[in-house]
């Protein structure tokens, strides 16, 4: 019988590393098995002295092996010095089948070799382990790669990229600069990118810059040593087998989802979406007993914090009950809290108080906790305004809150008692607040940024349904019947349906039979009639407002066509339910009315304005559906001058966050390259460090925490994020006069030699939140041309300015 | 919220600002009736002047707010609204402070620059209210580096298709639309777009060259024999008169641009000199009258 080792890790990467490591250094019997031949292969595979973060810096390291952010060259040595002088005990190319067993007796399979047998398993395998590859004989030619480090290591060769993603594209377009380059898409159009990339690699089709094979499949790869290119790709294609010689193959699939092989193992998912973590005890172990998950996998994206679980993980297998590291500052953000006695204590008094996170794991309430901040306000201080544009979610620890439904002295209050919970409606619609909250006696409230909300709302299918369904409540509450009885409200709420549109959906077609309203609560429409055989938009319509409200009045013919202008959510009231808040209300009926009757009157002005409706549906095409603020440049008075641009620079660190030229132009109104502050940016998806925020007064800023991995330049729909690097320091005057030290006036040198010694970092427009006086690009435009506006004020806009400016 | 132009800023507060002033000034001018004549001597006299000198600094002043670009003392637009409407106003409150003298001496060189500022200062205030519309029209959605793109693209299809009728045609092709070193020096230096518009310069004065090629490529055709060669020539011919209209598109792009860039050279250079000619005048009055 081969050895029993007490614990298995699997996967070499930064948790696993730090697992063996101290597992080393505790002298317990142990393998790691990694699949790759070096150890921690994806920052391995980071571009060649790429920086590497160690964020959050809050949180202390507590590892066998150091980590201080560095180069990635740095980094790397360090761990593996340290791995050598502790005696890890790697197993490197030892890719794993499958494990099966149970505590004290697992057995884990090789692809190669024999196998393992331990008494407990980590499971530290990541996310980026397993790149899909081509399939075909001839995959693991030397010249076929299935990632691409830097694009300008190449030069003057003839690469075939495959796939049609977003990697596949940029890949292509970045080497297309210096190389000759084809891209196979084994389907016949490109549909799962990013509609920017979608745009740039069509235009470069259509250019000849790059060769494109569409429905075609790769039938093997072949080494050619007679030619003078080494490699022979073959493709079936519809005009039949093309054999193609080329320098490199980079061929970007994706990951193989390590869903399949985790299941295998016994573990379970709380639910379908891909997107979704196994869920792991507070000592991380799974539903399995003895087979323990950290890192990424868990996910814990973070490199610090993977490293810390590795120490931990090793330490509850050995029984050891050591407090997490995030222990003391969970300790020093709860000890303002009165009555506090220890962690434990007001985790479980948090979890008993709030019925909303009372389903969660206590790791997740860790993590969940160490991102909020705690509060204790003065009875009667305001906790957020009206129109303010935070995004936070607060849970109410103690006490209770007040919120005037609707304005004046006398508008009627709701209290939200202990255990409630308020932000919601931000949270969800990317708005500003809907109303002003104030604090009652007593008060202890929970604040949680958007980001760690966003993230337990979709991992926990619970804490989702009871937010939605306080949400449409509320909404229903404060859009249409303030002064409702609860049980009213509970009973129309009950009724009312949670509705899903991709963009460009329509919710209701002109001439439909219809009864129900919607209340959109994200995105936006735009509402059109079909006059002389056109489709004629006739108004936009924001989230935090309704379509369809005559259906409830009693006329049930849809007299114009609602469709989404991005992917939106509305809240659907049906007629039966609704009469409960007309019967309870007199007055509502008569506000709906005279909201309709103002609503037809615009419409029907509109109708006689053609143009203004294909303004506001060249605007929609250029994603101000979504917009908070939008950058506009009337034509008609731009001299051209680049001022807003230079002013820019000037104000951001040399860099410009805004493009004036490019972008489109309709009936002189120009959407210039630059930041629309989206409700929901895109580029918030997917920061590992959560450096990008929105500010109060709506600005979507990224922090100087920003680690430079360019997500947010990929995720942006919109191309008006970049990377960039500080500028040099200016030298003096006379230094550069005499000895040509540094960028002169007027440069600011970035482009300068030898100026890669900062960190590469995103930038974007800020809205120059910490100007005075509001954006450079507005405040330096001499004529007028350039303004920012709301999408509230859009309709507005459009009349004053379309009338003026006819083509 | 609409876009609003330095013209109607803030409902042309300068513009009523500015007719008050003359308004006052007027009446003043009238009243006073010194004697022997009005002049710059009298107390309205100097009142007017000195109301005029801080006007002029004033509008001076926009050239360092202008690049004061973290500055929060109102916007630019109002800034150069002001500088619009005052500087207007200088036309009139100069006029009367001089009283209508002219001679041969630096006073008057004083005046007579101002009237020449002011002047160049409206014909570019008549430029910006006309081109920028004009420009978005003629691009017709393009950016100039694609319509560059197009001409170069447009000019190797035309050699191409040039080879296949005559090594001679080919070299009229080539002539016509190569570079040409002796581009106009001025256009360069008032642009900041230094290479590419330079290059797009050298396309835009091309058009005529290409034109007469235009001629030379259809009598050729005409003389043709051959149904084969007939074809080409309207090949290359469609090819070429499409890359003339395209050269003078850019054309007219750049003639637009500069007109609303080159105004600023004489009015700026002449402001400092009005500056120097003010200092001058003001010195001259004090020390020496």
């Amino acid at each position: 019988m081969a050895e029993i080792y007490q614990v298995a890790i699997i996967g070499a990467g930064p948790a696993g590393l730090s697992a063996a490591a101290r597992a080393a250094e505790q002298k317990l019997s142990h393998i790691l098995l990694e699949a790759s031949p070096q150890l921690s292969n994806t920052i391995f595979r980071y571009q060649k002295g790429k920086h590497v973060m160690a964020e959050p810096h809050v949180l202390p390291l507590r590892s066998a092996l150091p980590f201080i952010a560095g180069a990635r060259e740095e980094v790397l040595a360090s761990w593996e010095q340290q791995t050598r002088q502790l005696a890890v005990n790697v197993r490197d190319q030892a890719e794993v089948m499958n494990v099966s067993g149970t505590q004290g007796d697992f057995t884990i399979s090789l692809k190669h070799g024999e196998p393992i047998h331990a008494q407990h398993v980590v499971l530290s395998i990541g996310l980026q382990g397993n790149l899909r590859k081509l399939g075909v004989s001839g995959e693991d030619l030397p010249w076929v790669q299935y990632q691409l480090d830097d694009p300008d290591e190449y030069e003057a060769e003839t690469i075939i990229v495959i796939g049609a993603g977003d990697a596949a594209i940029e890949n292509a377009l970045a080497l297309a600069g210096h190389n000759t380059v084809s891209i196979v898409n084994r389907k016949d159009e490109f549909a799962r990118c990013k509609d920017a990339n979608r745009e740039s690699i069509l235009k470069a089709i259509e250019s000849g810059s790059i060769q494109c094979y569409y429905n075609a499949t790769v039938v093997q790869a072949d080494d050619s040593p007679d030619e003078p290119q080494p490699g022979l790709l073959v493709l079936e294609t519809p005009e039949g087998q093309a054999r193609i010689a080329c320098d490199r193959i980079i061929a970007r699939l994706g990951a193989i989802p390590p869903r399949r092989f985790v299941q295998a193992c016994g573990i379970e998912f709380p639910n379908d979406d891909p997107a979704s973590v196994p869920a792991v005890s507070s000592q991380y172990q799974s539903n399995v007993p003895g087979l323990y998950i950290i890192g990424a996998l868990a996910g814990y994206p973070l490199i610090k914090q993977c490293m810390n679980q590795g120490y931990e993980v090793i330490e509850y297998i050995q029984g050891n009950p050591v407090a997490p590291a995030d222990e003391d500052l969970l300790k020093e953000k709860f000890s303002a809290m009165p009555g506090f006695t220890s962690v434990d204590d007001t985790l479980t008094m948090i979890q008993q108080r709030v019925p909303l996170l009372a389903g969660i794991t206590r790791l997740q309430l860790r993590e969940f906790l160490l991102d909020s901040g705690i509060h204790h306000p003065e009875p009667g201080s305001v906790i957020f305004t009206r129109d303010d544009y935070t995004d936070s979610f607060y849970s109410i620890l103690q006490g209770n809150v007040s919120i005037p439904l609707g304005s004046g002295p006398k508008a009627p209050k709701a209290k939200l008692l202990q255990g409630d919970f308020f932000g919601e409606m931000s949270l969800l619609s990317g708005r500003r607040r809907s109303a002003t909250v104030y604090a009652g006696a007593n008060c202890l409230l929970l604040e949680t940024p958007r980001r760690s909300m966003v993230k337990l709302i979709s991992s926990v299918a619970a804490v989702k349904r009871v937010i939605d369904e306080a949400f449409i409540r509320r909404a229903i509450q404060s859009k249409f019947a303030p002064e409702a009885p609860a049980e009213i409200l509970q009973q129309v709420a009950a009724n009312a349906v949670l509705k899903h549109y991709q963009a460009n959906q329509v919710l209701f077609a002109e001439g439909d039979a219809g009864d129900t309203l919607e209340l959109i609560r994200r995105g936006s429409v735009t509402i059109s009639r079909r006059i002389d055989q056109r489709e004629i938009i006739l108004s936009y319509v924001a989230a935090g407002n309704y379509v369809g409200e005559m259906a409830l009045l009693g006329n049930t013919t849809r007299s114009a066509t609602v469709t989404a202008t991005v992917p939106t959510e509305t809240i659907a009231i049906d007629q039966a339910a609704f009469q409960l808040l007309l019967d309870n209300d007199a007055k509502l009926r008569d506000a709906m009315q005279t909201e309709y009757r103002q609503r037809t009157l615009d419409n029907v002005q509109r109708e006689q304005e053609s143009t203004g409706g294909d303004v506001i549906s060249f605007l929609m095409q250029q994603g101000i559906g979504e917009a908070t603020d939008v950058l506009l440049i009337d034509e008609s008075l731009c001299v051209r001058c680049d001022n807003c641009e230079t002013a820019c620079a000037e104000t951001h660190q040399g860099t410009s966050r805004l493009d004036r030229e490019a972008g489109p132009t309709f009936a002189m109104v120009h959407v210039p390259t630059s930041c629309r502050h989206c409700e929901h940016p895109h580029c918030m998806q997917d920061c590992p460090p959560d450096a990008i925020h929105r500010a109060a007064n709506g600005e979507v800023f990224i922090e100087d925490s920003c680690i430079g991995c360019g997500n947010c330049v990929r995720n942006c729909p919109y191309d008006v994020i970049h990377m960039a690097t500080p500028p040099p320091k200016k030298p003096g005057l006379l230094n550069w006069l005499l000895f040509g030290a540094g960028p002169g006036p007027g440069d600011h040198g970035l482009e300068a030699k030898g100026n890669n010694k900062g960190v590469k970092q995103a930038v974007k427009c800020d809205m120059c939140k910490d100007l005075s006086g509001g954006p450079a690009c507005v405040r330096a435009c001499p004529t007028g041309a350039a303004i920012r506006i709301a999408p509230d004020a859009l309709a507005q806009y459009i009349n004053k300015n379309v009338k003026s400016t006819r083509v | 919220m609409a876009h609003e132009s330095f013209i109607n800023h803030a409902r042309y507060r300068y513009l009523r600002l500015s007719l008050l002033l003359i308004l006052i000034a007027s009446i003043a001018f009238i009243w006073h009736d010194p004697h022997p004549r009005p002049n710059g001597g009298t107390w309205l006299g100097y009142t007017l002047g000195g109301v005029c000198s801080l006007i002029i600094l004033l509008l001076l002043y926009l050239g360092i707010r202008k690049r004061d670009y973290s500055s929060s003392m109102g916007t630019l637009k109002g800034w150069v609204s002001a500088h619009v409407w005052l500087g207007l106003s200088l036309l009139i409150l100069s006029t009367l402070h001089s009283g209508a003298q002219l001679g041969w001496n630096i006073h008057s060189a004083a005046y007579l620059l101002l009237i020449v500022v002011v002047l160049s200062g409206l014909w570019g205030m008549l430029i910006y209210q006309r081109n920028p519309a004009l420009m978005t029209g003629n691009r017709n959605q393009q950016t100039r580096l694609v319509l560059l793109e197009q001409i170069i693209q447009l000019d190797s299809e035309a050699l191409q298709q040039a080879d296949l009728i005559s090594a001679e045609l080919h070299h009229s092709v080539a002539q016509a639309t190569r570079p040409n070193r002796s581009s106009n020096l001025l256009n360069r230096l008032s642009n900041r777009y230094w290479s590419d518009t330079a290059r797009a310069d050298r396309d835009a004065d091309h058009a005529a060259n290409v034109y007469r090629i235009e001629q030379t490529i259809a009598t050729q055709m005409a003389a043709s024999r051959s149904d084969q060669q007939v074809r080409y020539y309207r090949e290359l011919l469609s090819t070429v008169s499409q890359r003339r209209l395209l050269s003078q598109q850019l054309g007219r792009d750049i003639q637009l641009q500069a007109q609303m860039e080159w105004w600023l050279l004489l009015h700026v250079p002449l402001s400092i000199a009005l500056l120097a000619a003010l200092l001058s005048h003001i010195v001259a009055v004090f020390f020496y009258w």
